[in-house]
């Protein structure tokens, strides 16, 4: 087991490498650098910014260097001292810009994890072992509408109808009181109340495919041999599907863990955006749009981080359930 | 009913309620299995033989019914226990299950969970039909599996299915079996799926396990070889009915049915001419849903009569006590 | 498949892959509704010009956020009428509000007619025309509603229907070919090959796909014509999808490759090329046709959020996301909710295509054919 963490910790420093390399590339994507968008805003106020203030500017902020220098020097600079470079917009770190989103961030996904399972598991144990019954036939249609329905257009009818019928905004995440308050329980409560909408928004087309996946698992696994060896050995009731199917079904529930986690992440900055939840989804994009890049691509690496660690979260549950993978023996 | 039977199957009828309609699987089966004794049920695949022993524990998939019939498990005399009429909920059947009538598989593989150690398994069963604790249980697991030839007993009980070889699975399925101390063994083609040299060492571990636990078997198989060891009494089924039954000297030695008289035909035999073929029996097995009046095996049979065999099932003969043949073809010799 | 008697059976057992697939795709019901709607929408992005009683930026006079107009089956006498008859609207000053408001102007009404002649377009650029299947003889009527500019929302949708689709086609084609290549090769050549590229793959997977994809479009300059941000985008899109694919190629291949028959056709000398194509591609292309399907709703899903965020395709060109954009903040769906009726559209063709690629899955699989 040891081994098995170790081999994929590794796995996980060498993923973690190349998606720097990947963010890099994004960064530098764009035609032109952060000056250009900030000389052409300028311009358009009516101000005129000469080329050699331009030329200062870049090479302040070390625009002018080579590509692979600068990858570097921003990698050495996040390894060494944390510093994940400058934020051209606000003219202050990065870090220090993001603050707080992550962790505004970090709880939407776990609420949007908890209730995906939380909702997805229970549905998907009756709609197998109800199958074909008009619960069932229920659940799966409305699974095929939560996988059809764009998040931000489920946020969108959400703002809606919660301002027509009560006449309060669901967006945001703080009451008014609160925005500016220092943390305590009050406030955590408040919080709740507001992101929980945004966690479910989320949570819907993960809940369907969650769903999904387990009510075909068990289908499968209901009718296995070794499920009938048990019932013959006189395991009955609840506790033969619960033990047997319900606990198989359950591997694949961990293996694709990281990936759901990915896909609520993916999903979390257009929500964000929609119901004004100051995480990291807004800043982000308001990044790209102004082309402040080593903001958005902390961003985007610390997004990938989550995945990544909800990868390999989810591989050493999975070698936790299935002895198979935890032997190493080819299934 | 003499005081011998164990376990009475009287008319037994099991329909799967398919999309493409009705499959008779099993069709008005009857026949008694005599305390610590063992009975084969032979056929080919289709010929209902696994169904039946799945009807005996309630353990039919979803889409079957048993239609007709009575099962009767006579463990007191005085007492039956109707089995065919238990609620799928009853605690009755649940104790017959895994205590009273235990199942050996075909393919130890698929029927052990493979999330599940074996000793998990073992526990499980003993600690659901006696009164013992984890660590008697656990003890006694180890035991079992040391009498069946289990090497390291103490170590393989935490191991998981897929580390043992399929001999030393069997094997552990055998002690799963036997270790509640069950009266009855239903073993559904336990070494189809074994090495010809592994088959024969666990049948022998059947035959002493069933002198040391006094218990019957109801063995079911394809295979004419392995039944000829192993069985008393031999049912031959073909399409959900019997066509034969009989002492395995009988079936063997006199052979009565064409189709009894033609699966024999089939097996090579040592020191027959070397050019001499096998004859195979002609035709196919009609298909589950073809509805054949009659006797189901007129459409193969090379001694049909017209107009009597296709059109009525064939009645009784009775050659001995223990021999009898549902068969037209008999019946008329007889006149 | 109910098989009764001989003549049923002989169809049965001779009958062709294909043909398998449709009897068995043809007992799902919900996969004919599905490729009923999808049908429509074919139609509908064939010919807009026709189903559309306006152009796609044709304008409403100064008609803004006009609300859908009031259909009524009565006549002008106030009698059951058949043919569906139409309110105009006029502007008033609400009283207490002061605000300019749509009233309906319950002395302007019209029957609703059909094929009627309307503004001249060009099918295809090519067929001149000027017919439309409704309209009103004098003034506008707006089923959907105008939007900030004036312009019907029906129309737009309907012409939207052309972009969006044809955008996700071209987007799964681009992801099916980087998919068959990539997954290609690593399923054929196996080893390394196949260890380097599952790596890479997972490499590329472990970034959240819309935050990543994001920062691609975000880098469009903005001086791009609307054309060339549409190609941008099918690569785009194509690049969000192909992982998928490339995983079940990869998986088909591999499974293929150590068949029997493949082995068999091997050793009776068969070249590669004929293997793959006589026996590996007849094989696996319904599985693939299949994928290709259930794919197809993450390019919409896709191309409408990401152009929601106003990172995809731009005005002029109109697609469903485009459409949607414009009903982003609060204030314009208070006061003009039926800017979010497009979203129907969306969320029928994604509904749509999950129900055919779903019937089509279990057509396709030989074992499928369930108790």
């Amino acid at each position: 087991m040891v081994n098995f963490i170790l081999k994929k910790l590794l796995s996980t420093l060498i993923t973690i490498f190349f998606v720097s390399i990947v963010v890099f590339i994004i960064i530098e994507l764009p035609p032109g650098d952060f000056t250009d968008s900030f000389a052409a805003g300028r311009s358009d106020q009516g101000e005129v910014v000469s080329k050699a203030e331009i030329e200062n500017m870049r090479a302040l902020y070390g625009l002018d260097r080579p590509v692979h220098e600068r990858y570097f020097k921003w990698i050495w600079g996040i390894v060494s001292r944390g510093d994940f470079g400058i934020s051209f917009r606000y003219k202050s770190p990065v870090l220090f810009v993001i603050g707080e989103r992550i962790s505004f961030t970090t709880y939407l996904a776990l609420l949007t994890m908890l209730f995906t399972y939380l909702i997805a598991i229970p549905i998907g144990i009756y709609s197998a072992m109800r199958q074909y019954t008009l619960g069932d036939y229920f659940f799966t249609f409305a699974g095929y509408l939560g996988l059809s329905i764009p998040s931000f257009l489920l946020a969108l009818l959400l703002l809606y109808f919660s301002t027509k019928y009560t006449h309060t905004t669901v967006g945001g995440l703080f009451s008014p009181e609160f925005k500016n308050a220092a943390w305590s329980m009050a406030k955590v409560v408040d919080m709740l109340k507001h992101i929980w909408v945004a966690a479910v928004v989320l949570a819907v087309a993960g809940t369907a495919k969650v769903i999904r996946t387990l009510r075909a698992t068990l289908l499968d696994e209901k009718s296995k041999l070794y499920v009938t060896a048990a019932k013959a050995r006189g395991v009955s009731g609840n506790a033969l599907i619960m033990k047997y199917p319900v606990r198989a079904a359950m591997n694949p529930i961990a293996s694709t863990l990281g990936w759901e986690l990915s896909y609520v992440i993916s999903g979390s900055p257009i929500v964000a955006v929609v119901l004004s939840i100051p995480d990291m989804g807004p800043l982000y994009l308001t990044a790209l749009l102004s082309q402040d890049m080593y903001l958005a691509g902390t961003l985007l690496i610390f997004m990938s981080l989550m995945t990544i660690i909800g990868t390999f979260v989810s591989d050493i549950l999975l070698a936790i359930l299935d002895p198979r993978i935890r032997l190493g023996i080819k299934i | 009913m003499d005081e011998k039977t164990l376990l009475e199957v009287k008319d037994l009828s099991v329909y799967f309620n398919l999309r493409e309609g009705v499959l008779k699987a099993v069709d008005g089966v009857s026949f008694n299995v005599d305390r610590n004794s063992t009975v084969g049920i032979v056929g080919e695949s289709g010929s209902g033989k696994s169904v039946t022993a799945q009807a005996f524990m309630r353990i039919l998939p979803e889409t079957a019914e048993i239609k007709t019939g009575e099962i009767n498990y006579y463990k007191d005399p005085d007492n039956p226990i109707k089995i065919h009429a238990l609620p799928d909920r009853s605690p009755i059947l649940s104790n017959i299950r895994g205590k009273e009538i235990s199942m050996i598989f075909q393919e130890p593989m698929s029927a052990f969970s493979p999330l599940h150690t074996i000793g998990h398994q073992m526990i499980e069963c003993l600690m659901l039909h006696t009164p013992m604790t984890k660590q008697e249980a656990r003890e006694r697991s180890i035991e079992m599996l040391a009498k069946v030839g289990i090497s390291n007993p103490d170590k393989r009980i935490d191991q998981y299915s897929f580390e043992l070889s399929g001999g030393m699975r069997q094997r552990a399925m055998i002690a799963i079996a036997l270790s509640t101390n069950p009266s009855i063994v239903i073993a559904d083609e336990p070494t189809t799926s074994l090495d010809v040299t592994i088959q024969a060492q666990i049948l022998k571990l059947m035959k002493d396990m069933q002198e040391e636990f006094n218990m019957s078997i109801i063995f079911i198989t394809h295979n004419l070889g392995v039944i000829a060891q192993m069985a008393d009494m031999i049912q031959v089924m073909y399409l959900g009915k019997i066509m034969e039954a009989g002492t395995a000297e009988e079936i063997f030695y006199e052979p009565r049915h064409p189709y009894t008289i033609n699966l024999l035909k089939a097996i090579p035999k040592i020191g027959s001419h070397v050019n001499s073929r096998l004859e195979a029996i002609p035709g196919q097995i009609p298909g589950p849903f073809d509805v054949q009046k009659g006797c189901k095996f007129c459409t193969r049979c090379p001694s049909m009569i017209k107009g009597l065999c296709d059109l009525r099932t064939p009645d009784i003969k009775k050659y001995s006590d223990t021999h009898s043949v549902y068969c037209w073809r008999c019946l008329e010799q007889e006149k | 498949m109910k098989i009764q008697d001989d003549n049923s059976k002989i169809k049965y057992y001779t009958a062709s892959q294909w043909q398998l697939i449709w009897w068995r795709f043809r007992k799902h019901r919900l996969s004919i509704v599905g490729i009923t709607i999808l049908s429509i929408f074919l139609i509908f992005a064939l010919f807009p010009e026709f189903f559309a009683p306006y152009g796609p930026t044709q304008r409403n006079g100064e008609n803004v956020f006009c609300p859908p107009s009031k259909v009524v089956f009565k006549n002008e006498d106030g009698k059951f009428s058949p043919v569906p008859h139409v309110y105009g609207f006029k502007r008033e000053r609400n009283k207490e509000t002061l605000k300019m408001e749509y009233v309906v102007d319950e002395t302007n009404m019209q029957p609703l007619k059909f094929f009627v002649k309307g503004e001249k377009y060009k099918l295809f650029g090519i067929l001149p025309g000027s017919i439309h299947i409704y309209g009103v003889e004098k003034g506008f009527v707006h089923l959907w509603g105008t939007d900030n500019m004036a312009r019907d929302v029906f129309s737009r949708t309907i012409f939207a229907t052309r972009s969006s689709l044809s955008i996700g086609v071209l987007g799964l084609f681009i992801a099916f070919v980087i998919g068959l290549v990539i997954g290609g090769i690593s399923g054929y050549f196996g080893g390394w090959v196949d260890n380097f590229i599952q790596r890479l793959t997972e490499f590329i997977r472990s970034i959240p796909t819309y935050p990543l994809w994001m920062g691609v479009a975000a880098a469009m300059p903005k001086e791009w014509s609307p054309k060339t941000v549409y190609f941008m985008m099918t690569i785009i899109l194509g690049f969000i999808g192909w992982t998928t694919l490339a995983r079940r190629i990869r998986s088909q291949i591999i499974s293929i490759r150590e068949a029997d028959f493949i082995i068999a056709a091997k050793l009776c000398g068969a070249s590669d090329m004929r293997i793959i194509f006589k026996h590996m591609i007849p094989t696996f292309i319904s599985y693939i046709i299949v994928d290709l399907t259930i794919s197809f709703p993450n390019m919409i899903l896709s191309e409408t959020s990401l152009s929601f965020l106003g990172l995809g395709l731009r005005p002029p060109v109109t697609s469903w996301g485009v459409l949607l954009k414009a009903a982003q903040n609060i204030d314009t769906i208070m006061s003009s909710p039926w800017m979010l009726i497009p979203s129907i559209f969306v969320i029928l063709a994604v509904l749509s295509f999950s129900f055919v690629g779903d019937g089509l899955r279990d057509a396709a699989d030989p074992y499928s054919e369930k108790s």
